[in-house]
């Protein structure tokens, strides 16, 4: 029959064919016996005779077993047996190397299964590597990220040869209040043009795609719902479609739901068709206020398009030179935008795992090299009693087959619980973050690796056991064996390269925890305790002009200042640390020429009501904050920041000189007086700070504002009392973005805080595995060179010589990893450079401080198996072996 | 150590097993026991390779085994031959035959 069929007969009737096989010899040698007392001989003799005349008896049945092929597994079994039985004599060796295992195949498996799932799995777009983010430029203003003209759109769209389709959406998303069968709710919404879902080659899971009649002039109002929204205001029923829903007043019919992994623009939740109409903004060629989305031909690089559409730009220029002067056009890779910022951080992720892994690996060989090399008399033994080589090989292999599965099993849980832990600690906003699971082919990689190790390294001996001589072997006590020269320096070399990856890892951790302390350190120019946050935006149908924003939110300031619990408040356009988005307006200062206008950089532009700098404990440095005086109808003031004061009249007063919003000739928007200096913002980036400009609200009202409270006790304990002062003036009015101002703080430290956490944490695996590696060396060395130290020690060495003699090996081993490691350390630390704040990659205090940190550990790792060589009795170990 | 029995060849073996089958069922012993008993001591059944003999005999087919009493009621396995096993004996002993006569001749006349 088969071999496999044998092979599980041999399994299930395991015992029976033993017993059978036994019996039958058995029976074989009792008459055996019989026979021979009947011939004369004793009992004594007889048997011994009957025995004999078997030969080896064990062999005789294995052999029958063999011929029944059910002997494979016999010896299976038995490897396996004494596999195991090995692995539990040495606990100390089999607990390291499954602790070894665990760990290595454990991290890697977790953080690989993350990157992964962020950042390399594909996105819910059809052949996303085609799609492109389109941004016009400006070169003459240094621009190069300008939002893109509707007008210019259309153009693209018919002269472009490079592009399957383009698709329209706004710079930006929007807070739209939305009602459906309760209360209003703000929802974060976005118009895009009818073509958008299709070009990103997504389709909706419920009901149906926009078509080109819906962005028609006086087509019926209709939306596209994420599943977000759909599981949470419709408890994911499939009845959706064709349900109505207000959004900011006006009527939509919900059309389509997408599937729960489109995620585009990020946390947009609603999607509305863009129709354009005549005498609307999207006529107007100048006006800039969108971004476009395209899916390049196949076949066509990204160079070939970028320079298609270089001309196509070319040419607009020319035919509009009074929109377009200067303006080209910018290719960016979808997936650049939505990972770029991830990337960077993710990779050197996995590159720390990597070393991580390799560390695992050396040390999973060293401990077996070093176990071993003390098993080399049992190889003889059995070789000498009659194992075959490939029985010994085969027997070896089994045992590190034991280890790579036991300490791989570990590893899967390690890997369980891990992934869980990181995802826990996670900034919330990385994408896909909650999607993140332990992923098959991960597992499989790094099992297939320790596998890998364990066997290759398990087998080394093996097949030096089977070169051995015996004889020679028997006769000279174990330890003159110096192992071979050749393992010895094996096992150094793996040592040394241990602490270097050990090193590197420490370095990057070190530059990572320099880096989020000085992050940390930056001075915010504001003081976020206490200050709590919220966002009004008024509903656009139903607040049409100016004059219904500016009343609104005087009505509203007013009330919010007799709050009980308030110290102080106020409002502003955008709060800081509102990331990328923000209004960037042009602006002259008096006596710029048009030239110079356009050099200057955008303003971050913000509307603020008066205590608003108060509140948020932004010093005013010169002149005055904005008061109720500073009014629609008064003369129009403005506040700059102080890099803007800085650099625009770097030795006179800033108070009292004039600067204007857009070019020197625009004569919508008038020139305004400086009255006051105050620090720099951070309404954007943590990082950077922009030119600031502030103007009172009423002179500039804008639908939205956010509010900042700074209140005696607890922030958010003021959020219901907000809440009923907005309704008391409108009771459709939503609030959102409700949050305290150190929870944003924290939040935009998270990523930078996490990649450190992560970073620190394989510097200290590293550290510890590396550790135990020379550990085991070292004690390895000791152990075989016990006689030799028991010699020196009777030939009068010192306490001190004896551990200068064992430290010395050790630490010189450590001193070339080190070394090493610092060497690739600051070749390759340039590779972090993006994740680092203002600290240089080759900061000389962590080059200095992780060798002398290390030197300290490996001291006490060499300290310790030094003790034992003190401690050798020179007559025990002289004597034996 | 002086034995003069000689020992015998796997494929021997196997031919002798057989045709000490034929006559009647017989168990291990019994068959090591026959082929020395008819060989008047000259033909040592090694017991080491009998076992793995009639093993593998039976796996091919051409006997098979069941376990029965013995004369002194102890359970043994005794071995039959079967159909397959009687046309492998005829095909095996006249090989044998062949073959020993073509010895035979050289060693007279050569």
């Amino acid at each position: 029959m088969s071999w496999w069929k044998q092979l599980l007969q041999g399994l299930w009737r395991r015992n029976e064919i033993h017993n059978e096989i036994d019996e039958e010899l058995q029976f074989h040698v009792e008459m055996r016996i019989k026979d021979n007392i009947a011939l004369g001989m004793t009992e004594k003799q007889a048997k011994a005779n009957a025995l004999k005349r078997f030969g080896n008896m064990q062999k005789v049945k294995s052999n029958c077993r063999e011929v029944l092929g059910v002997e494979m597994i016999e010896n299976l079994i038995q490897d396996f047996r004494y596999g195991l039985r090995m692995l539990l004599a040495t606990p100390s060796f089999t607990i390291v190397t499954l602790l070894a295992l665990a760990l290595g195949i454990g991290a890697t498996s977790a953080i690989f299964s993350m990157v992964n799932t962020v950042v390399l799995k594909p996105l819910p777009f059809k052949s996303q590597e085609e799609l492109v983010l389109i941004w016009e430029t400006n070169p003459l203003s240094g621009h190069d990220q300008v939002e893109v003209s509707y007008q210019n759109f259309l153009d693209w769209q018919k002269q472009n040869q490079v592009f399957d389709q383009i698709a329209i959406l706004p710079s930006v998303n929007f807070d739209w209040t939305m009602k459906g069968k309760e209360e209003p709710q703000q929802v974060t919404g976005i118009f895009v043009s009818a073509n958008f879902f299709s070009l990103l080659g997504s389709k909706p899971i419920l009901g149906r795609d926009f078509t080109p009649e819906d962005e028609k002039q006086g087509a019926s109002s209709v939306a596209i719902i994420s599943y977000g929204l759909w599981q949470r205001q419709f408890g994911s029923d499939s009845n959706v479609i064709g349900q109505k829903l207000l959004l900011e007043g006006d009527s939509v019919n919900i059309i389509g739901v997408m599937p729960q992994a489109f995620d585009f623009p990020s946390g947009v939740e609603i999607w509305v068709p863009l129709i354009s109409t005549p005498g609307d903004w999207t006529q107007k060629r100048e006006f800039r206020v969108s971004r476009a989305i395209a899916r390049i031909k196949s076949g066509v690089s990204l160079a070939n398009a970028q320079s298609d559409m270089n001309r196509v730009a070319q040419g607009l220029e020319q035919e509009y030179p009074e929109a377009n002067k200067g303006c080209g056009v910018r290719l960016i890779p979808l997936t650049n935008v939505i990972f770029g910022s991830d990337k960077p951080a993710l990779l050197a992720m996995l590159g720390a795992v990597g070393l991580v892994l390799l560390i695992t690996c050396a040390n999973v060989a060293n401990l077996l090299l070093a176990r071993a090399g003390s098993r080399q008399r049992e190889f003889a033994i059995r070789v000498a009693l009659g194992a075959g080589q490939i029985r010994l090989i085969r027997q070896l292999l089994t045992e590190s087959l034991l280890l790579a599965l036991v300490g791989g099993t570990i590893g899967l849980f390690i890997a369980f619980i891990g992934i869980k832990v990181l995802v826990a600690l996670a900034p919330v906003d990385i994408p896909r973050i909650n999607d993140v699971t332990l992923d098959g082919q991960v597992i499989a990689f790094t099992f297939a690796i320790s596998l890998l190790t364990a066997v290759l390294f398990g087998l080394i001996p093996a097949f030096q056991a089977a070169r051995v001589s015996v004889n020679e072997f028997l006769k000279e006590s174990g330890s003159r064996l110096f192992g071979n020269i050749h393992a010895n320096y094996l096992r150094n070399c793996l040592v040394i390269v241990e602490v270097a990856f050990a090193v590197i890892l420490m370095v990057g951790a070190g530059l990572m925890v320099r880096s989020f302390n000085k992050l940390q350190n930056v001075d915010a120019g504001f003081n976020p305790k206490n200050v709590l946050t919220l966002r009004v935006a008024l509903n656009q149908s139903k607040y049409t002009d100016k004059n219904s924003y500016r009343q609104f939110f005087r009505q509203l300031n007013q009330k919010v200042k007799e709050l009980p619990g308030i110290e102080s408040s106020g409002a502003v356009l955008m709060r800081p640390l509102s990331g990328t988005v923000g209004w960037d307006y042009p602006f002259t200062v008096q006596g710029q020429t048009l030239a110079e206008h356009k050099t200057n950089p955008p303003s971050n532009f913000e509307t603020a009501s008066p205590n608003y700098f108060q509140t948020m404990g932004i010093p005013i440095l010169k002149g005055r904050d904005f008061t109720d005086d500073d009014k629609e109808d008064t003369a129009f003031v403005a506040i700059v920041g102080e890099s803007f004061a800085k650099k625009y009249w770097p030795n006179q007063d800033p108070i009292g000189k004039s600067i204007k919003i857009g070019a020197p000739d625009e004569a919508r928007f008038p020139w305004m007086t400086v009255v006051g200096v105050v620090k720099d913002g951070r309404y954007r980036e943590w990082e950077a700070t922009r030119m600031d400009l502030y103007m009172p609200f009423p002179q500039h009202p804008q639908y939205r504002m956010d509010f900042v409270l700074k209140t005696k006790g607890n922030p958010l304990a003021l959020v219901k009392d907000f809440n009923n002062a907005v309704y008391e003036i409108d009771k459709d009015q939503a609030i959102s973005a409700i949050t305290t101002m150190e929870e944003l703080v924290a939040g935009t430290l998270s990523r930078s805080r996490y990649n450190m956490f992560l970073f620190s944490l394989f510097a200290f695996l590293a550290l510890a595995l590396s550790m135990v590696g020379v550990y085991g060396v070292l004690s390895y060395i000791v152990s075989q060179r016990t006689q030799e130290i028991g010699l020196r020690i009777a030939l009068g060495a010192s306490e001190k010589d004896i551990l200068t003699l064992v430290l010395g090996q050790g630490l010189k081993v450590v001193s070339i990893g080190i070394l090493l490691g610092l060497v690739v350390a600051w070749g390759f630390s340039h590779l972090l450079s993006s994740l680092l704040y203002q600290v240089t990659t080759t900061d000389p205090i962590t080059y200095l401080l992780i060798p002398i940190g290390l030197m300290l550990i490996a001291f006490i790792a060499c300290y310790l198996p030094a003790q034992r060589a003190i401690k050798v009795d020179p007559l025990v170990a002289l004597r034996c072996d | 150590m002086s034995d003069n029995r000689l020992e015998l060849l796997q494929g021997t073996l196997d031919m002798l097993v057989l045709k000490v089958l034929s006559r009647k069922e017989l168990h291990g012993y019994g068959i090591a026991r026959r082929i020395q008993e008819i060989s008047e001591d000259i033909l040592k059944v090694e017991e080491g390779s009998l076992y793995p003999a009639l093993y593998r005999m039976e796996q091919k087919g051409w006997i098979e085994s069941s376990w029965g009493l013995s004369d002194n009621n102890r359970r043994a396995k005794y071995y039959h031959l079967t159909t397959v096993g009687e046309k492998q004996l005829e095909l095996e002993t006249s090989t044998w035959e062949a073959l020993s006569f073509a010895i035979a001749r050289v060693m007279q006349t050569a």
